[in-house]
């Protein structure tokens, strides 16, 4: 039931909110044409195939790199490389923040306390020198940039969920629930979980989000796969030939859109999954789909909320 | 009631008052900050407007430390303060007497007398003399840890050094080596005077630096930022107060200071034609002569690439002139196969070697796929080659992310060897990384140049010795390739020997059609050195026109012989 | 009391994690870092000069556990040792240089990012649905999509380089620092609007989002409903229990957020040339400059914990049910 509502519910906001809209048009746009770039892209995106720096054209539509590649070509397959990478970061990550704080927030005690000592590690221990030694240490390449990434990415997940966990446990209902004899995991799977809904979704986008600017970064700073084709590596290259400075604006600004794009419709998608996720959120709609008037969370309203 | 706490207005007209208040932010900010220049009290800096400003030294750690001694010393340690015997200059290709008037050989080559100048004095008033030099070479003889151009002299052929009288002094041989000379007269001097008393040399910090050359006042040290101004006891008459040194994180913010004319000296812009000389084509220039040549490393104790004939064939399918064009916008031109660059060399080249070896350093992928069909590497069922020893031809190149000329170049040897069935994957690193794995051999296919040196001889010491081989694993930053052939000891210890300049080249000449035959390494293009200048507020820089000095700031020769020749535009 | 003296046994403990894990780290790089740093520089060292030069710097082929020993030993008596990549200085020459440039580019953006995001969520949270409320957060996400160096590099190129509107790189004017006068405050600042706006642009969103988020959670709870039926204003109850409540998350991103100032603001660093640690560290650890990195590492992780800990004691302050949670 709840999970059909939830459902339903995000249909209809998804055709009922410009926002969202707007968010999976784009990335829609984005997703599918990297996944049609084997058919659709007009050249090797790694070889050269026009002059220096051409000015977009119709030859050209977004124009040719410093090294005379075409840059249509290489958003199209580097979408691809950086999409499947981000999603794989971002699965990863969550999975390992949740497991680590239902872990603790089940077991308490010093379960609790070993997983927190060490979560609290990953995050002082400084994630860019880490990641710089990691890149060193291992290939550079697609799965050194996800283990890379996972490492180092998960503790302030763990960290989140598990604050998360503690302030729910704190809640009446766990409370009662406790206090009738309710079994742990079943606080946890039941209570726990579910009320966490909102928090673990808008989390997991945000890191593909993160996975994906980060990424960048770190081909920007030279410490991917320069040989590969990404969005990052773009970007290093449009770097790597002073487009900027030269004049060769395109070679920076689509790769760089193309990462803001994605980033930015993920972000609305978020919201709309944050708003899902909060079961007030969601009773709200229901009265208002029952025709009750109810400015939400305005304090100006003291006792409408009895209505 | 639900109300709305905004004001409904358009988003344009919102977006406008940020413009606005930010720009009033900005130009408050601006205000204060002129006014601050108007009213600030006198520090003890020389005003920047009288110093040429130079980009010489990256980051923004700068410490107070002038050990001209230390591996990592200060750019201007060994650029404005310690002088050498004697400059070799890579314009010119003379050797300039500078803190020495001249040398003279014995007739067994087993002693160097060099006569020092009489009117050098060091920056606190004491004279500069024979002592002096003596002092420094002892001292680097007492402490292994001390480096420069000498460093290791008394290891390999030097016995002695003492000075004869004040203004003399004597190099004593153990073995006849007549290029060490170049190293010797080389080596900065440090005063006896001062660092006599110094208890550790080699962690010296040497904050306030007593030294001969045009340039020791520190008279102001930020972090970022430095000042050097004139030692007032120079020994030539100087035009200019001093030196303003600023630290660039990245290539970019270099370019952005040059191009906005914010720089009097400077080294690389990117396309400089368009981007920076037709901004103001009457002061701002560059000249970019080529010292040396790139070159395609491949590790020869790597499966197939020991096989000349696939370093040959390897050579052969390479674009040179689209590296050129991508790399340094076209600003060089292709190697020859003596792997020597032509400018500075001229002299040494041999032209037959030059015409018989145009055969392996042309563009000619067709004859590259027969040449390896005919050795026997056999294309596997994926188009890849296999090499004799049933590996495919796959290999890793790798090269510093940064090194943005020699990163393009790079991608393009990729792309050319995928065409003749050699599959190469472009991989960039940390610069550290990079050098730990060319420097110990564990690498497959690199990029390196070569040292820019008086004569060819270490160049040829350096890619073909077997006494410059060392074993993988063992870090050295000569013959990464690993490549030695005994009967080229043998020439350089006949070069060496000697000091007649006709029996040199006629060994040099041997040497290149080696070279030529056995391709240790494969020549790319010629490397320019980068440096560029903008006499907008400073004249006399060595130019195209007028080459009486290296331009580059990076060589250790080429400052010291312009700075005399600098003058401050009249206002 | 007994809380917050649990939390800092434990950073001390963590702290002891991480100093152990910043000394073994750079030293799983492969290879002989040693020969490279040194024939890196110079291309005619013999084996002697190398072995001096080794011992000069202190890299010793002793084994990995006396090292560490000795670099427990060093860092108690606070001896970091001579930076490799800028040899002679010491260490702490060149972190002392850039140490107070990072802490005042990195708290002040850091602050403006929290503030201004956290009462732009509660706006939009109190007034949700308006106009606000619509606008801002698909503009703020927008600009927060951008990778940093990205917008941070087009805003170099158009503000500082082709506008000249912001000096082009520096944290003042003179060479010298500037005098602790008006004027030179004004010149200090003046060179940290470009760097600390790009921040404060990127990092707005998030802070934004969340607090509006957490505030219509927490306003729709029964206990705040409870509140305002016992007849307390609206006004009062938004700010002493609805902001306090749901500025929880934020504060907790907050200690993340201080303690990231010197790693995060690498890209800030090089963009801008601002003269922080953020780039030294890039630089050690590019150059494996083994006590540089150290001794960063150190003052980078001690400023973390340092930051968790005054945000947890902060956290028991704005949360009581933490604490009695925690002792229960």
């Amino acid at each position: 039931m709840a999970l059909y509502d939830t459902l339903a519910g995000a249909r209809r906001k998804a055709f009922g909110s410009i926002p969202v809209t707007v968010g999976a048009v784009i990335l829609v746009i984005l997703v599918g044409s990297s996944a049609l770039a084997q058919w659709i892209a007009p050249y090797n995106p790694k070889r050269a195939t026009g002059g220096i720096n051409e000015f977009p054209s119709l030859k050209h539509l977004f124009g040719t790199t410093g090294q005379g590649q075409d840059v249509l070509s290489q958003f199209l397959y580097g979408g691809q490389n950086t999409l499947w990478i981000a999603f794989t970061i971002a699965v990863l990550t969550t999975l390992l923040a949740l497991i680590v704080a239902l872990t603790a927030a089940y077991f308490r005690g010093w379960v609790d306390d070993v997983l927190t000592l060490v979560t609290n590690v990953f995050l002082v221990i400084p994630s860019l020198p880490l990641i710089v030694v990691l890149a060193a240490f291992l290939p550079p390449g697609p799965l050194t940039m996800i283990m890379v990434l996972t490492i180092t990415g998960w503790a302030f997940g763990a960290r989140l969920f598990r604050s998360q966990a503690l302030s729910l446990r704190e809640r009446e209902f766990i409370a009662a629930a406790e206090d009738v004899g309710e079994r742990r995991w079943r606080i946890v799977a039941i209570e726990l979980l579910p009320n966490m809904g909102s928090v673990v979704a808008a989390y997991f986008v945000n890191q593909v989000i993160f996975a994906i600017t980060a990424q960048a970064s770190l081909e920007f700073l030279g410490l991917g796969d320069g040989g590969q084709v990404t969005w990052g590596s773009m970007l290093f290259w449009a770097q790597n030939t002073s487009a900027l400075i030269r004049g060769a604006w395109w070679t920076f600004v689509v790769p760089g859109m193309a990462i803001a794009l994605t980033a930015f419709s993920l972000a609305l998608i978020n919201n709309a999954v944050d708003e899902l996720g909060n079961p007030r959120l969601r009773a709200d709609r229901l009265l208002r789909r029952a025709g009750v008037r109810k400015p939400s969370a305005s304090l100006m309203t003291p006792v409408k909320r009895n209505a | 009631m639900h109300i709305d706490p905004l004001p409904k207005k358009p988003l344009s007209r919102w977006l406008g008052r940020l413009h606005t208040s930010l720009r009033a932010v900005a130009l408050g900010a601006l205000a204060s900050v002129s006014a601050f220049a108007v009213t600030a009290p006198a520090l003890a800096e020389v005003p920047l407007d009288q110093l040429v400003r130079i980009v010489a030294e990256g980051g923004n750690s700068f410490t107070r430390t002038f050990n001209p001694f230390s591996p990592t010393a200060r750019w201007v340690s060994t650029r404005t303060m310690y002088e050498p015997l004697m400059i070799q200059n890579y314009a010119t290709g003379k050797l300039d007497p500078w803190l020495a008037s001249g040398y003279e050989w014995s007739a067994d080559a087993l002693s160097l007398t060099v006569t020092l100048r009489d009117d050098v004095k060091w920056s606190d008033g004491q004279p500069f003399s024979a002592d002096d030099v003596a002092f420094t070479f002892n001292l680097m003889k007492a402490n292994a840890g001390l480096i420069g151009p000498a460093a290791g002299a008394f290891d390999q052929y030097l016995k002695s050094v003492e000075a004869v009288d004040a203004k003399t002094v004597k190099f004593t041989f153990s073995t006849t080596y007549t290029p060490g000379l170049y190293s010797l007269v080389d080596q900065f001097i440090v005063p006896q005077h001062v660092w006599k008393d110094v208890t550790d040399p080699v962690t010296f910090e040497n904050p306030d630096p007593v030294a001969t050359g045009p340039f020791t006042t520190i008279d102001a040290f930020g972090t970022d930022r430095y000042q050097v101004t004139q030692n007032p006891n120079y020994w030539q008459k100087l035009n200019i107060q001093g030196v303003f040194i600023q630290g660039f994180n990245g290539n970019d913010q270099v370019s952005a200071a040059t191009l906005s004319g914010n720089l009097d000296w400077g080294g690389l812009v990117p396309d400089p034609d368009t981007t920076f000389v037709a901004l103001d084509p009457e002061h701002f220039g560059y000249w970019w002569p080529r010292t040396s040549v790139v070159l395609l490393q491949a590790n020869t104790t790597v499966g197939a690439l020991a096989d000349p004939v696939v370093r040959k064939a390897m050579s052969l399918a390479l674009d040179r002139q689209r590296m050129i064009n991508t790399g340094v916008w076209g600003k060089s031109v292709p190697a020859n196969a003596t792997g020597l660059p032509e400018g500075p060399f001229k002299d040494w080249i041999d032209p037959k070697v030059v015409e018989e070896g145009s055969s392996w350093v042309n563009i000619d992928p067709d004859a590259a796929n027969k040449m390896l069909d005919d050795a026997g590497y056999a294309k596997g069922g994926d188009g890849i080659r296999v090499g004799k020893d049933g590996a495919p031809m796959k290999y890793d190149i790798i090269v510093p992310s940064g090194w943005n000329d020699w990163v393009s170049a790079s991608q393009i040897v990729a792309e050319n060897l995928k065409d003749i069935g050699i599959d190469v994957t472009l991989r960039t690193t940390t610069a550290d990384s990079w050098t730990n794995s060319t420097f110990t051999g564990q690498f497959q296919l690199s990029l390196g140049s070569a040292q820019r040196t008086a004569t060819p001889f270490e160049f040829y010491r350096n890619n073909m010795a077997t006494t410059s081989v060392k074993p993988v694993g063992t870090a050295s930053p000569n013959n990464q390739q690993r490549y030695g052939d005994p009967k080229v000891d043998a020439l350089l210890a006949k070069f060496a020997a000697s000091t007649d300049a006709t029996e040199q080249k006629a060994v040099i000449a041997e040497l290149e059609a080696m070279f030529s035959a056995a391709a240790p390494a494969i020549p790319l293009y010629e490397q320019p050195d980068w440096g560029l200048y903008n006499t907008r507020r400073f004249t006399g820089f060595p130019t195209e026109q007028d080459q009486y000095a290296p331009l580059s700031l990076q060589m250790t020769n080429g400052p010291l012989l312009v700075w005399p020749h600098l003058e401050r535009r009249a206002e | 009391m007994l809380y917050i003296a649990k939390r800092l046994a434990f950073y001390l403990l963590a702290a002891f994690v991480a100093i152990t894990v910043n000394f073994f780290l750079p030293r799983l790089t492969p290879g002989d870092p040693a020969s490279t740093i040194v024939a890196t520089y110079s291309t005619t060292l013999n084996e002697a000069s190398l072995n001096a030069l080794k011992a000069a710097y202190g890299l010793t082929d002793e084994p990995l556990f006396t090292q560490y020993v000795t670099y427990l030993g060093n860092i108690l008596h606070g001896d970091f040792g001579r930076s490799l990549s800028n040899f002679p200085a010491p260490v702490t020459a060149i972190i002392s240089a850039g140490f107070g440039w990072s802490i005042l580019l990195g708290l002040t953006s850091v602050l403006i990012s929290f503030v201004l995001g956290s009462a732009l969520g509660a706006l939009a949270a109190w007034r949700r649905g308006g106009l606000f409320d619509k606008l801002a957060p698909p503009v703020l996400l927008f600009l927060g999509s951008f990778p940093y160096f990205f917008l941070a590099l087009l805003l170099f190129y158009l503000f500082c380089f082709k506008l000249q509107w912001f000096p082009m790189g520096n944290a003042y004017s003179s060479v010298n620092p500037p005098p602790f006068t008006l004027n030179g405050i004004g010149d200090v600042l003046f060179h940290l609007i470009a760097p600390a706006f790009t921040i404060v642009l990127v990092s707005l969103g998030p802070w934004t989002l969340n607090m509006r988020n957490a505030m219509i959670g927490v306003l729709s709870e029964d206990y705040l409903t409870l509140a305002e039926a016992k007849g307390l204003k609206p006004r009062r109850v938004l700010f002493a229990h609805a902001v306090r409540t749901a500025l929880l998350p934020n504060v907790t991103a907050l200690g993340a957020a201080i303690g990231g100032v010197f790693s995060g603001q690498l890209l800030t660093e090089i963009v801008f040339t601002y003269p922080g640690l953020g780039y030294s560290l890039m630089r050690a650890v590019s150059s494996v400059d083994y006590p540089l990195m150290q001794a960063l590492f150190l003052i980078i992780t001690l400023s973390v914990l340092v930051a968790n800990f005054v945000v947890d004691t902060v956290y028991v302050l704005l949360d009581p049910r933490v604490r009695t949670g925690q002792e229960a």
